[in-house]
Order: C-alpha cells, then sequence, then structure tokens
C-alpha cells in the first residue's frame, strides 16, 4: 500500500522524469493550485513550461468541522502543466496513474466531460473529469484563456485530487483514516495531521473571522494591486490578486456576500487579474520571453549534436 | 464503385455532443454528395466517444461530367455578314470551343449566340479530400476548442489525434488537425493498449467486426440496445422497469464495450428522500435506481462499466463512491433537521432573492399575499385554503439549507421532505413539494388544488417581479426562465382547468410587489411611483402570457390565424379558462361551409373602421340615420345581440357565430351596397362609422376578433 506521502513522491518522479520542473507551494492562501504563478500566469504567452507540484489549497466553505469523511477546507492538489500541451496527454497521465501502482486494465477508467471555469482569473478550459471507478481523481483541462486572454499555444493542466487517489488506492472511507506515513510498525494518520485544524478553521471560517475587517483587507488588497500595477510589478500586484479571491472565500463561508454582490467582487477580482495578466506578459516579453529563447537554444543544439 | 470510410479518432467526446455529431456528419454528407452530383449508396455515421465514422457505400469513379449552356453577344455583335466577329471568337476562346460550334437562338430579349460546353467530372479520389475536409470542419459543437497540434482556425469539441480514411483500398490524401489520414484505426483505449490496427479496405462491415475484436462496439445502436436489454433485465428481476431513458443515451456515449453491473449500499441510505438517493445516484455518478414491484428504490443500483469484463474492484469502487455521496447527504439531513423549517425565517430574511427585488423573506411575504388571493379565487375552502396559504409561507424555507445546496434540482421536494418529518400537515408538505411544477416541458401540473395554487403563485410573482426589475427575457436571452414559467401558467390555467381572473390576479401580485418587493416595492410606495409603472407593468405582463398563450395552441396544432383571432378578442372575460373552447369552436367552423361569409361581415367592417378616428366603444345614434339600409342594419344587431351574447355564456359557440352570420350578413353587405359611409356631413360619417364598430365589436368582444383570419377568406 503507498502511503500519502509515497504517492506524492512518486507523482514528483514521474513528472521530473518528463522534465517537469518541481517547483515549491506558493506562499500565499488560495482555493486551487491554478492560482500558483507557476499556473496562472506561466501558462501566458509563448513561452514554454512544464512544471509539478503539490499544492494545498483552501475551501474555506467546504469546512465540515471534521466530521464529515469527505469533505474538508484545507486539501492537497497534485498540481501538473504543460505548455505547449504534447501531442498524447492523455496518454501521459494514464502513465503517471500507473506510476501509482494502479493496473488500469483491472479498473474503470474514464474521461467524462466536464468544462472548467474560474470567474475570479477570467479563466475556462475544456476537458474532463478523470473517473477512476465512478470515482472523480483528477481535473484534466485544456486552457483555452486565463486572465481574460487566449491561452496561445494552450496548456493542459492535470489537478490530482490527492486524497481520493489515497483513498481509492488506500481502500478507506475516511479521508481520517488515510495513512500519511508509516516507519517500525508506527502510523500517521492525515486525521493525526489535519484533523484539528479542520475543526479550529471550521470555526473560524464560519463563525469567527471578522467581516468588516475582511471587507477592508479586500480593499486594501485591490487597491494594493493596482499600485503594484501602476509601478509595473505584475508579480506582486499577482500575490494581491490571490489575496482578494481568498478574502472573498473567507466572506462567502461567513454567509456576508449576497448575490448581487457576488457578481460585483468577481468581477472586480477579475479585472485585477487581467490586469495583472496582461501586466506580466508585457513584462516577459520586455525581457524577449527568456525561455523561449532557451527553448530554441535547447533544440538547436540537439540538431547541432544529432 | 467504391466504399468511403471515415474515422475520425478523437479524445472522450462529451457525451451529449455525440448524437448531434452523427446526424451532422451524416447530413453533411449527403447534402454534400449531392453538390458534388455524386451518385452513392447507403450513406451511414455513428460513434463512440472517441471516433465518428462515416461510411457511405458505391460511390462513382468520377463525378458525371457537367453540360452547361452559357450565353454570349447577341448575335448582331458576333456575326457581320455571316461572319464571326472579333467578340464571337473571344467569347467561344473563353470557354475554350471553336467558333463553330457556337450556336445563335431566339430569345426573348432577340437574337442571341449561345454555346454549350462540357466540363469533365473529376476523378472521386481526387474530389473526396477537400469534401471530407470540408464536412469535418463544418461540425458544430455548443463549445469548441484549440489545441497546438491542430492549426489556430481548425478547432473541434476535443483534440483529434488520428484520422482514416479509406476509398476503396486506397488512401485518402486527407488532412485536417494537423494529422494525416491513414489507414489505421485503434481499439479500446486501455483494454486493447491504443496500438494502429490496419484495415485493408474501407468496408464497414469488416471494420466494424474488427473493432469488436479490439473490445470496440462502433455502432452506437448496437451499444444502446445492448445496454436497454442488460438494464431491462436487471430491472425487471427487482420489479421495476426503465425510467431514465435520458441517461440511457448519456451512458451509451460514455463507454465503447458497455457491461452493466450491480452495486448496493447499505439499506440505512433508504431513510433519505427518495428524490435526494435518486439524484446521487442518476445526476452525480450516471447510474440506474432500482425499484421494486411497489415502486419503492431498493438499495441496489446499476452502473455501465467501459470493459467487457469488470473485475469486483470496479464494482466495489463504484459502491465506494455511492456510499461518500450518501453519506453527505445524510449528514446535511440530520444538520438540517435541526431547524425547524418554520423557524428559517431569520435565513431567509439573509439570502437576497435579487437586488432589485429583495430578500427570500420578501419573496415568501409577496408569496402568502397572492396565494391568499388565489385560493379565494379558485373557491378553495377549510383545510385547502389553510393548505394552500401554510404552504406559501413555508415554500421557500428549504432554499436555507443544505441539503438543497448541495441538490439545487430537488428545492421544494426535499422542503416537502423535511415538512413531514417535522410533523407538519401532509397537505402543506405536498403542496411545498410540487409547487416548482411544471418544471420543464411535458412535466406534471401539481395534484393538489393548493399545490396548484402556490405553484400559480409563485410564477405569476417572478413574472411580475422580473418584469417589474426591468428583466424581461429577450429574443436570445432567458436567464430566469420567465418563458418556462409563463407557460407552466398558462398550462395551469388550461390543462389544469383553473377559471381564474388572470388579470386580477396579476394586480394582486403589483400589490404584492409594492409592498414586499424590495427596493423595487419602496422605491413605488414611498419616493417615485414612476419608478414602477403598474399600468404598464400589467400590460406588458398580460402580453407576455397571451404569447405563452399562444406558442403553446399553436403547438397543440390549432391554425395560428385562428389562434391569434381568439386571443385577440377583448372584453370583460379576460381568463383563458375558455379560450380553447372558443378555440375548438372557431376551428370547427373554419372547415363549414359559410365560414368565409361570417369572416367577410367582421371583414368588410373591420376595413372600412380601421384608421379612421372614433371610440371602439362609441354607440350609433339612430336618430342620426338618414337611409333605411343603416336603420336594418341597426335593428338586425339589435335583435340578434341578446341571443347571441346568452349563447355565448352558454358556451353554445357554434350557435353563436351561426346566429351571427344568418341575422347579420345580409344586411351589412345590403348597408356596403347602398349606403355611402365616408358621407361629407362629419357628424353622419361618425355615425355609420360607430354602427359598423358596434357590428364588428359584437363578435369581436365575446368570441374572436375574426379581421385576424387571414386562411380562407373571400
Amino acid at each position: 500500500m503507498l502511503t500519502f506521502q509515497e504517492i506524492v513522491l512518486r507523482l514528483n518522479h514521474f513528472w521530473a522524469r518528463q522534465g517537469c520542473l518541481l517547483v515549491t507551494p506558493y506562499d500565499v492562501e488560495k482555493g486551487a493550485a491554478t492560482f500558483h504563478p507557476a499556473t496562472c500566469l506561466r501558462c501566458l504567452g509563448p513561452e514554454p513550461w512544464r512544471a509539478a507540484w503539490i499544492e494545498p489549497c483552501r475551501r474555506c466553505k467546504d469546512g465540515r468541522y471534521g466530521e464529515n469523511p469527505f469533505r474538508l477546507q484545507h486539501y492537497y492538489q497534485y498540481q501538473v502543466v504543460l505548455k505547449p500541451c504534447p501531442p498524447d496527454p492523455q496518454q501521459l497521465y494514464i502513465a503517471s496513474l500507473q506510476e501509482l501502482g494502479i493496473d488500469v486494465r483491472r479498473h474503470d477508467l474514464r474521461f467524462v466531460h466536464d468544462d472548467w471555469e474560474a470567474p475570479t482569473q477570467g479563466a475556462s478550459g475544456l476537458g474532463w473529469e478523470v473517473w477512476l471507478d465512478g470515482m472523480e481523481v483528477t481535473q484534466f483541462t485544456y486552457f483555452q484563456n486565463m486572465a481574460s486572454m487566449p491561452c496561445d499555444p494552450v496548456t493542459v493542466e492535470y489537478t490530482y485530487g490527492l486524497e481520493r487517489i489515497a483513498m481509492f488506492l488506500q481502500r478507506t472511507d475516511s479521508v481520517f483514516d488515510l495513512v500519511w506515513v508509516e516507519h517500525d510498525g508506527e502510523r500517521i494518520t492525515y486525521g493525526d495531521v489535519h484533523h484539528r485544524s479542520e475543526v479550529e478553521f471550521s470555526h473560524y471560517n464560519f463563525e469567527i473571522a471578522d467581516v468588516p475587517s475582511l471587507r477592508e483587507r479586500f480593499r486594501m488588497y485591490a487597491e494594493e494591486c493596482n499600485r503594484c500595477l501602476d509601478a509595473d510589478l505584475p508579480l506582486p500586484a499577482y500575490d494581491h490578486v490571490i489575496k482578494c479571491s481568498h478574502v472573498f472565500n473567507l466572506l462567502d463561508a461567513r454567509g456576508a456576500i449576497s448575490p448581487a454582490e457576488r457578481a460585483g467582487l468577481v468581477g472586480r477580482v477579475r479585472a485585477l487579474a487581467r490586469r495583472a495578466g496582461q501586466s506580466y506578459l508585457a513584462s516577459r516579453e520586455k525581457l524577449g520571453f527568456p525561455l523561449l529563447r532557451e527553448g530554441a537554444k535547447a533544440s538547436e543544439g540537439e540538431r547541432n549534436g544529432g | 464503385m467504391a466504399d468511403l470510410l471515415l474515422e475520425i479518432g478523437v479524445e472522450e467526446l462529451p457525451a451529449g455532443y455525440v448524437p448531434g455529431a452523427i446526424a451532422q456528419l451524416a447530413e453533411r454528407a449527403r447534402t454534400g454528395l449531392a453538390e458534388a452530383r455524386l451518385e452513392h449508396g447507403a450513406v451511414h455515421a455513428t460513434a463512440t466517444p472517441r471516433r465518428l465514422v462515416l461510411a457511405v457505400a458505391d460511390l462513382p469513379e468520377a463525378q458525371p461530367p457537367l453540360t452547361e449552356e452559357v450565353a454570349g453577344p447577341p448575335e448582331r455583335v458576333a456575326f457581320r455578314d455571316g461572319e464571326p466577329t472579333r467578340a464571337a471568337e473571344g467569347f467561344a476562346r473563353k470557354l475554350g470551343l471553336d467558333v463553330a460550334a457556337l450556336e445563335v437562338r431566339d430569345t426573348p430579349r432577340g437574337r442571341y449566340v449561345f454555346a454549350t460546353r462540357t466540363i469533365p467530372g473529376r476523378p472521386v479520389r481526387e474530389l473526396l479530400p477537400e469534401l471530407l475536409r470540408a464536412w469535418i470542419l463544418a461540425l458544430r459543437f455548443p463549445k469548441s476548442m484549440r489545441w497546438p497540434q491542430s492549426p489556430a482556425n481548425e478547432t473541434f469539441a476535443r483534440p483529434v489525434r488520428r484520422l482514416l480514411a479509406l476509398l476503396g483500398a486506397e488512401v485518402l490524401p486527407l488532412d485536417v488537425f494537423g494529422c494525416q489520414a491513414g489507414r489505421c484505426t485503434e481499439g479500446h483505449p486501455i483494454l486493447a493498449g491504443r496500438r494502429p490496427i490496419a484495415l485493408e479496405r474501407a468496408d464497414y462491415q469488416a471494420y466494424r467486426s474488427l473493432l469488436r475484436q479490439h473490445l470496440v462496439i462502433v455502432e452506437r445502436e448496437e451499444r444502446r440496445a445492448a445496454i436497454r436489454q442488460a438494464i431491462e433485465a436487471r430491472l425487471a428481476e427487482a420489479g421495476g422497469r426503465l425510467e431514465h431513458e435520458t441517461l440511457l443515451e448519456e451512458v451509451c456515449d460514455l463507454v465503447e464495450i458497455p457491461h452493466v453491473c450491480e452495486g448496493r449500499f447499505d439499506p440505512r441510505y433508504l431513510e433519505l428522500p427518495e428524490a435526494v438517493v435518486e439524484a446521487a445516484m442518476t445526476d452525480h455518478q450516471r447510474y440506474f435506481p432500482v425499484r421494486d414491484g411497489e415502486g419503492r428504490l431498493t438499495a441496489r443500483f446499476l452502473f455501465v462499466a467501459n470493459q467487457p469484463e469488470p473485475a469486483d474492484v470496479v464494482v466495489e469502487g463504484n459502491e465506494r463512491v455511492l456510499r461518500a455521496r450518501l453519506e453527505d447527504a445524510a449528514f446535511y439531513m440530520r444538520e438540517d433537521l435541526k431547524l425547524l423549517m418554520s423557524q428559517r425565517e431569520d435565513a431567509l430574511a439573509g439570502i437576497v432573492f435579487h437586488e432589485r427585488l429583495g430578500t427570500l423573506a420578501d419573496k415568501a411575504r409577496r408569496l402568502v399575499w397572492l396565494a391568499e388571493h388565489l385560493a379565494d379565487q379558485m373557491g378553495l375552502e377549510g383545510h385547502e385554503h389553510e393548505a394552500a396559504v401554510g404552504a406559501a409561507r413555508l415554500a421557500k424555507a428549504d432554499l436555507t439549507t443544505e441539503l438543497v445546496a448541495e441538490f439545487p434540482q430537488l428545492q421544494g421536494v426535499i422542503g416537502g421532505e423535511y415538512l413531514r418529518r417535522q410533523g407538519f400537515p401532509e397537505a402543506v408538505a405536498q403542496a411545498v413539494a410540487e409547487h416548482y411544477r411544471p418544471r420543464f416541458a411535458g412535466d406534471d401540473l401539481p395534484e393538489t388544488a393548493a399545490g396548484r395554487c402556490v405553484a400559480l403563485a409563485d410564477k405569476i410573482d417572478n413574472l411580475v417581479a422580473f418584469f417589474a426589475a426591468g428583466l424581461e427575457p429577450s429574443a436570445s436571452a432567458d436567464p430566469y426562465a420567465l418563458r418556462r414559467q409563463g407557460l407552466g401558467v398558462v398550462r395551469m390555467l388550461i390543462e389544469g382547468g383553473i377559471g381564474i381572473d388572470l388579470d386580477r390576479a396579476v394586480a394582486e401580485a403589483v400589490k404584492a410587489l409594492a409592498r414586499h418587493g424590495g427596493p423595487i416595492g419602496q422605491s413605488a410606495s414611498d419616493t417615485d411611483p414612476s419608478t414602477f409603472d403598474a399600468v404598464g407593468l400589467h400590460a406588458r405582463v398580460r402580453r407576455f402570457l397571451e404569447e405563452r398563450m399562444a406558442g403553446y395552441l399553436r403547438d397543440l396544432g390549432y391554425r395560428y390565424d385562428l389562434v391569434d383571432a381568439v386571443l385577440g378578442a377583448g372584453g370583460a372575460d379576460t381568463s383563458f379558462g375558455d379560450l380553447q373552447r372558443r378555440l375548438e369552436a372557431l376551428t370547427a367552423l373554419a372547415d363549414r361551409e359559410g365560414f368565409a361569409d361570417l369572416v367577410e361581415v367582421v371583414d368588410r367592417c373591420w376595413r372600412i373602421v380601421r384608421g379612421q378616428q372614433g371610440a371602439d366603444d362609441a354607440s350609433p345614434d339612430p336618430e342620426r340615420f338618414e337611409q333605411p339600409e343603416e336603420r336594418a342594419l341597426y335593428e338586425a344587431l339589435e335583435a340578434v345581440r341578446e341571443p347571441f351574447v346568452a349563447a355565448c355564456e352558454r358556451g353554445a359557440w357554434e350557435e353563436a357565430a351561426e346566429l351571427y352570420r344568418q341575422r347579420l350578413a345580409a344586411p351589412v353587405h345590403t348597408f356596403f351596397e347602398k349606403v355611402f359611409v365616408n358621407a361629407p356631413d362629419p357628424a353622419v360619417r361618425a355615425n355609420r362609422l360607430a354602427l359598423l364598430r358596434a357590428v364588428r365589436s359584437l363578435f369581436t368582444e365575446r368570441f374572436a376578433d375574426l379581421s385576424r383570419v387571414v386562411e380562407g377568406k373571400k
């Protein structure tokens, strides 16, 4: 049986062999790995990009005080982005499942229509949720737009639900029973690591988080984002886009957002994301798209060598 | 003669796109072949999630030659003294012909030069690649995508990775989406291992059996029949039958080789509302619920795997997923039931219904107001009346529950279940459960009178409120599904035989909105009444409902002009209750002799009075008549008025129409022969117009506006 951390290690090995950069999680709270600049910003523009990593994510509203065996307000995604998308991305994905010891011939693997949209990022893509014996284990998306701009070339994104895959592999019925690590017969479970934080953060997200100060923070982050953009600093600006989005999620968990207000706040974050994305793209262009040049050089070297 | 076989190898198509893609591909091929003047045998299209297939039998070697006639210059320009001029030579050269081949013919415009030329047909193998390319690129999907291997302007529903294009034994040089066509297909993506499998020739049956060997049933009908048979057999064993036809269609397009498996779950989850258990299976997991002979859910389910012989782990895995879903639902229900449905007012006040229309608490107050009014109009009494008003008060409470947040499509149904479990009266629970009906075309109406009352109140309030907020549907967008709700109102009035005065109901809804309408209501009553144009609003809602009514009646097969005529009848009676009976009578009359005469009576009056000044209801003054024909018509009109109205009120529509035609046709026609309506004296003229208006409006007010009849007129 693979432990939770062995699953991550195997995925790291597999994707490292595919030439992916193993980046670290981004140190700002976020709802999904798509917010990591290594996804959201790097998928813009012509430069090639291959990266893989584990990302902790927060969905404030999904907290259940640690009482529900399938729902968490903090969970992990394993994220892979490949730009440009390779010629057979499904086969590559299936190979990664085999790396986890999943005999795909014994299981029922399906690609079920699921088009993805992230309104705060101005992002959309077409793809599937991948089912393994009926369980959704991965979101597989061909990005079409990001920061309200078309993605060219298209990036493919695989977002593995690590807890779900681990539950599938370990055949447990509660996320808290997942074995995170096992050594000399001693086990540390997912519950040992995260149960208490699920309880505390559920209380915080639903009951304690201070609404007026969250609103104030939203305003401040949005303003700071614009200040950074005015100073031509897209990367710090983008940090504040992520912060706005997380504050929005907290306000939502507190039930403080009416449907009408929702559209307005989502629209503001989307506008900031678009500006930050445009500014980032302009800064890469100013630098002469360095990775594109490196890529071109490398393939030239290959040709010369061969 | 040679057969054509095309296979577009694609990553999993969305299941919902597949049937449309099959139909489009066959249609494009048929039209395209006809345009290319190609005779052909059977055209067949089919698909799996991973391939779109087109097979055309018996294509010829080449197009038949095309003979066409081209008109040239006039003879006088083309020939001088019998000799061809430069003009004639140029014309012949342009067509690649000799001058001697030109002919001169008489035409209505004079004598002209003509040439007949024959364009040789192109070889089919040369023609097909461009045709196939055009057909493929013309396929339309709800959403299409770009991917790096395909040129930017060649998009498709999902990436195309492989093409097979054979004409006979020959590979066609087809190049689209960055793929070069070959003679290879692939089997089941996992079980057959993505190896290319070569096909010798374009033989659909050979292709089909080759794929069968590689674990793909390419024929969609065959897959569907196999799934249906297996599912129906399993359901019948338990005593039930197949109820989910659209789910069957969907799962058919989720697999290449189906196998129906059975899973089980813990029977304690059957304590959840049935609709929740069912939705967890069908909507989330595409499973088929199994019911017993009494129609009760059992703790079993069927699913369709994409494998010929699924291992036990597949069943176990699916069982685990369903257990997780049901456990989630059970958790929400336990939490939800801790709070009484009647104690959710604060929560309702905290949820905005629409920014301009207040909160859900406001919505609930309007619903109570309108339900009380409608219950009175519908003549509900005692328990039924109480149930309707009680249900209106509680109808929206479930929108504050976790379970509805999880299963929004079960709003109302979950509310009804919770009310039952919390000991509220059954009549209230049922009315709440069914007050969103009819939810889609063909859905059942609410069964109980209280349910219909609340359902009507909910829909009428939505129409009035969203219209007041300026959120009427546009030609292309109807985000609040107001057309569907309007149609729901129409169906309840007609099919439910609810004889209410709709104008009064709409007026009450406007009142309720002014009192409990949130920002819009406040702006109306306190500050600026003009922002909330109650009269205009009323008229717009009325017109909108009439349009729905017209559409509904046309869909039932009634003639559109007769529908217009019946809806065009104005007057005291504003209920839709007897409308269908009037239309039925008019339709019967329209097939009979004498209908044209009837229409002519009204239409002749209308042709004169339309566009002339004067009020519709101004009565003619008998003192001002100058000719006996005026008086005769007036007297005939007054004599028929009473029996006509009485017949209408009895619902004896055909008798009423007969009376009108028999008594008024002759005097009207004599009037028009003898009387000059547009008399120089304005007072005389106005009086004559008033008489004709009165003749027309007697029929129009109560029965139908016959001046809108288009077919079968004189």
